[in-house]
């Protein structure tokens, strides 16, 4: 009788070691899976982020959007050079510029243009990409142009 | 079997904890980067739109026409030239756009499902600024003060729904302050170098004043070693960056450095605009008031002589002088003013400008007792005036009230026409020994400072349809002053003028006194009488009593104007082919009457231009009807006449006026005396008014007698509704008399001042009017000296 419950009291402990084993063993495992995958996109949301960011306290939507919408200078093919040239080359890119039009109580957004580096559109050449959405009060020279809200769509991603 | 039981739970347990994990993570480092970064971008933007709006409310409230390319567009949400100093509309403004703005976030963010608000909290922002400031609502500016800031101020409330995060708050600022240290780091004979700090937002230092930003330094103009109360802008010849947004700045020409009386604090007056790169926009001042005294300059004796008797005689003014009040004009251009002269100034006096702004900023304090202990904040006026050619002669004339929200111009050329703003305030010397006030002109730093309005005992009623046209002094002494003219043609219970231009004086429950005809010439016979006086004034009085522009509710707290301009003349006689029939070719008038509150004087300022060469039987200067009323009549001589000395007091009752020196002196008597002065007085016990004139009037007078016109003081017995007239009257001419105009015109440049006094007793009732006579006398005019 006595030998009959020190075995059950040793199968009890080495099933509270079993147990134990396979939480840590679980939790040690327990990494995303496709932890590549997540790390990709969220490096081109972040880029996407830190670019129009800089451009907005650079100033260069004044200088180059809103300066060339007012001049009529060819502010869209500025505009791509100059993402060219701020970007990583295997980068694709895709912007979509709205003007926020407030009038009458209401706000229209009318596309002032679209500026890219995909040939012919070919959106197929994504393989991985990231779009994010970014809002622009005008607040630099000139005057004209101060308080102008611009809406704008980038899509990142890199080509096949 | 205990053993494979748990092995297996420990299997399954392996497999869902690894797959929670996994969701889990995965849910987190994708969600962490869309909160992280569209809420960063969102509260940039938002900062960025607070911006904007500030930049609008500060540039349009600094210059909206400079900066009209920017706050024109603005112009949809309210915000128009017109209400560019209206800040409550600035914020109305503010408040649009940024409901726009938050549509446009939520419509640009669709897919994040944001709710985005925000809400206006105070702000604390003594600290930054050196004296006690909140942002109440939105936005402020405090400006003008060597320390000074434009700040806008909210708590912005975020919610991205599809991406499970609620609740997110940050305060958002958006601001500029700058502070100017008064006293500069040097002064050469060419610049003058100041030191300056520029902080933005929460209280950072600006280090980008030059790349991004921009400054302007303005210095006080100066013509003929006087400061003209305009600025100039300073070239900028030099600013280096200190680190924590200090700069200095090198300004040419060099400025004089000035002492504020009060603070003892040293100071080079200069004005500076700092601007970031955001638009936003603040200005400053080295000083933050003007001070300076007011001395009186009337004597403490008054002297004079009697008939029959050898003099002189001394009249010690009383120690309380209640009625000693002056009403002084500051104008823009940094002149001051008294009746129609410009005050003397200390010349170690330098009075800087006043700042660029708003005239509804403006205040004044002044003392009572000529300590600083009684420095309390007073009414104030603004006035507009002009200087201008009127026939041969520089006149200045006020043509009416501003509009308190535009900004303070210290002066206007336009071809031979010259403009100012005038300041106007009342100086009082209750006593005696009180001999100087203090002055300090101040500004309120708030951009949303209104117009301070001022209970006044004065008010303008024109009410046609019950024949009102009355300026009325509702106080004690009170008077209701009828402007008789060619839109009020009939004095109430008197005469009809038919369209000449005099003062009906009344009392406060409307009983009629009489006119008071500001100057008429030559006779006419008709009707069968021979009535003299026959040319006078043919005009309308002109009201100036209001402000003009949204304040236009405001009243004149101090004065009230009329002015009559009019270069033809009538008849007040029904029987004269002139009456309501003017001419021109006689002479020319423009007088300025003032109504001023808490006095008891009226001024009015009499230029008369002859046009032509006229000859004619007599000629008035004035004749004030008196109703009745007095029964005591005096005047002091303006000079010495057979054997009356100059500066005698002679002194009648209208019951017997003798001895008289013309006309005669029984039943209704016109009765003369020679030598008329520097004022006449009629009373009774209980109430007295008199004319005190100028110097000028006096010399005009002298010039007459000179020539052998006979200038005489008059009284006239009867006349007007009650029979009894009781009158005084100044003639030029007593006889027939040529006018010349090229000998006369330069002559005829005077003021008159009705005053009103209560006699201390029948007998010497003149002394209640001479104890004051001498404040209207250019000789004893104040003076405006250094603390």
């Amino acid at each position: 009788m006595n030998k009959r419950g020190q075995t059950r009291i040793i199968e009890l402990l080495l099933a509270t070691v079993i147990l134990a084993t396979a939480v840590v063993f679980s939790l040690y495992f327990a990494r995303p899976m496709r932890s590549i995958y997540v790390r990709e996109t969220s490096t081109l949301r972040r880029l996407a982020y830190n670019v129009l960011n800089n451009y907005a306290m650079s100033g260069v939507f004044e200088n180059i959007i809103l300066h060339g919408n007012l001049t009529g200078r060819p502010w869209q093919n500025e505009m791509a050079t100059f993402m060219s040239m701020t970007l990583p080359p295997e980068i694709l890119y895709y912007l979509e510029v709205y003007h926020a039009d407030l009038r009458n109580g209401t706000v229209t957004l009318r596309l002032l243009g679209t500026i890219t580096n995909i040939s012919n559109n070919q959106f197929t050449s994504f393989i991985e990409s990231e779009s994010i959405t970014y809002t622009y009060v005008s607040t630099g020279e000139p005057d004209k142009t101060r308080g102008i809200i611009l809406v704008f769509h980038l899509v990142l991603g890199f080509s096949g | 079997m205990l053993i494979i039981t748990a092995l297996m739970i420990a299997i399954i347990l392996m497999g869902i904890i690894v797959s929670v994990h996994e969701s889990q993570m995965l849910f987190l480092k994708t969600r962490s980067l869309v909160v992280r970064e569209v809420v960063g971008a969102i509260t940039a933007d938002f900062q960025r739109a607070l911006a904007v709006t500030l930049a609008v409310a500060t540039r349009g409230y600094y210059n909206y026409s400079r900066f009209k390319d920017l706050c024109g567009k603005f112009g949809g949400f309210g915000y128009t030239a017109i209400e560019k100093h209206n800040f409550t509309v600035a914020r109305f403004m503010a408040l649009t756009y940024l409901q726009y703005w938050r549509e446009t976030i939520v419509r640009a963010y669709a897919n994040y499902g944001v709710q985005v608000d925000f809400e206006i909290e105070r702000l604390n922002i003594s600290e930054l600024i050196g004296r006690r400031r909140y942002v109440y609502n939105l936005s402020a500016g405090y400006w003008y003060y060597p320390s000074s800031a434009s700040v806008a101020y909210a708590r912005l409330k975020l919610n991205l729904t599809s991406a499970g995060f609620y609740g997110w708050e940050s305060p958002v600022f958006a601001g500029i302050y700058l502070t100017v240290q008064p006293n500069p780091v040097s002064v050469t004979d060419d610049n003058v170098t100041i030191r300056i700090n520029v902080k933005i937002d929460a209280g950072d230092p600006y280090p980008y004043l030059l790349t991004k930003g921009w400054i302007e330094v303005y210095y006080p103009e100066e013509h003929n070693g006087y400061w003209t109360g305009a600025w100039n802008k300073g070239e900028i010849e030099d600013v280096t960056y200190e680190g924590y947004g200090n700069y200095t700045v090198t300004v040419s020409p060099a400025v004089r450095v000035l002492t504020d009386p009060l603070s003892g604090q040293q100071y080079v007056p200069l004005l500076v605009v700092v601007s970031d790169h955001r638009g936003i926009l603040v200005e400053a001042l080295t000083y933050d008031k003007i001070v300076f005294k007011i001395r009186k300059n009337t004597p403490d004796t008054l002297e004079y002589y009697l008939e029959y008797s050898i003099g002189p005689y001394s009249l010690d003014r009383p120690q309380n002088t209640p009625f000693e009040i002056y009403t002084i004009d500051f104008s823009s251009d940094l002149k001051l003013f008294w009746l129609d002269m410009e005050l003397p100034k200390d010349p170690s006096l330098a009075i800087p400008p006043l700042p660029f702004m708003p005239i509804k900023q403006l205040r004044v304090n002044i003392s009572y007792d000529g300590t600083i202990n009684t420095l309390r904040e007073r009414p104030l006026q603004v006035e507009n005036w002009t200087r201008v050619r009127w026939y041969d002669r520089d006149l200045w004339i006020p043509y009416g009230m501003p509009d308190p929200t535009i900004d303070i111009r210290p002066y206007i050329q336009l071809g031979d026409k010259y403009f100012a703003t005038r300041f106007v305030f009342q100086v009082p010397f209750p006593q005696l020994d009180i001999r100087e006030q203090w002055v300090v002109f101040w500004w309120n730093d708030s951009l949303d400072a209104t117009p301070r309005v001022w209970r006044t005992n004065i008010n303008y009623t024109y009410d046609p349809s019950h024949g009102i046209k009355d300026i009325i002094v509702n106080s004690s002494p009170g008077i209701r002053i009828e402007l008789i003219d060619t839109e009020h043609t009939a004095m109430r219970d008197y005469v009809n003028y038919n369209g000449v231009a005099a003062i009906g004086l009344r009392s406060l429950s409307d009983e009629a006194f009489g006119p008071w005809n500001i100057h008429s010439f030559g006779d006419v016979w008709c009707g069968g009488y021979h009535w003299l006086g026959r040319f006078r004034p043919y005009g309308k009085w002109t009201v100036l009593a209001n402000y003009t522009g949204r304040y236009s509710w405001i009243q004149a707290p101090i004065r009230i104007f009329a002015v009559l301009n009019t270069s033809l003349v009538a008849s007040v006689y029904s029987c004269d082919p002139y009456y309501g029939n003017p001419t021109s070719g006689y002479y020319s008038t423009l007088s300025i009457l003032q109504v001023i509150n808490g006095t008891n004087y009226v001024p009015l300022i009499v230029h008369i231009h002859w046009q032509h060469s006229r000859s004619g039987y007599s000629y008035w200067l004035y004749s004030m009807m008196g109703a009745g009323y007095p029964e005591k009549f005096a005047y002091m001589t303006g000079w010495d006449y057979g054997g009356i000395r100059e500066d005698t007091v002679r002194i009648r009752s209208y019951n017997n006026p003798s001895p008289v020196d013309r006309g005669s002196s029984r039943g209704c008597y016109h009765a003369g005396f020679n030598s008329p002065g520097l004022w006449a007085a009629h009373w009774n016990s209980t109430v007295g008014r008199g004319v005190v004139s100028n110097e000028n009037f006096v010399n005009l007078l002298e010039w007459s007698n000179t020539n052998g016109y006979s200038p005489a003081f008059y009284v006239t017995r009867c006349g007007g509704p009650t029979g009894l007239q009781n009158s005084l009257e100044i003639k030029f001419a007593d006889s027939n008399v040529n006018i010349d105009p090229y000998a006369i015109n330069s002559l005829l440049d005077y003021w008159l001042v009705l005053t009103m006094f209560s006699p201390h007793n029948l007998n010497d009732g003149w002394q209640d009017l001479y104890y004051y006579a001498p404040m209207f006398w250019q000789r004893y005019a104040p003076e405006i000296v250094k603390p």
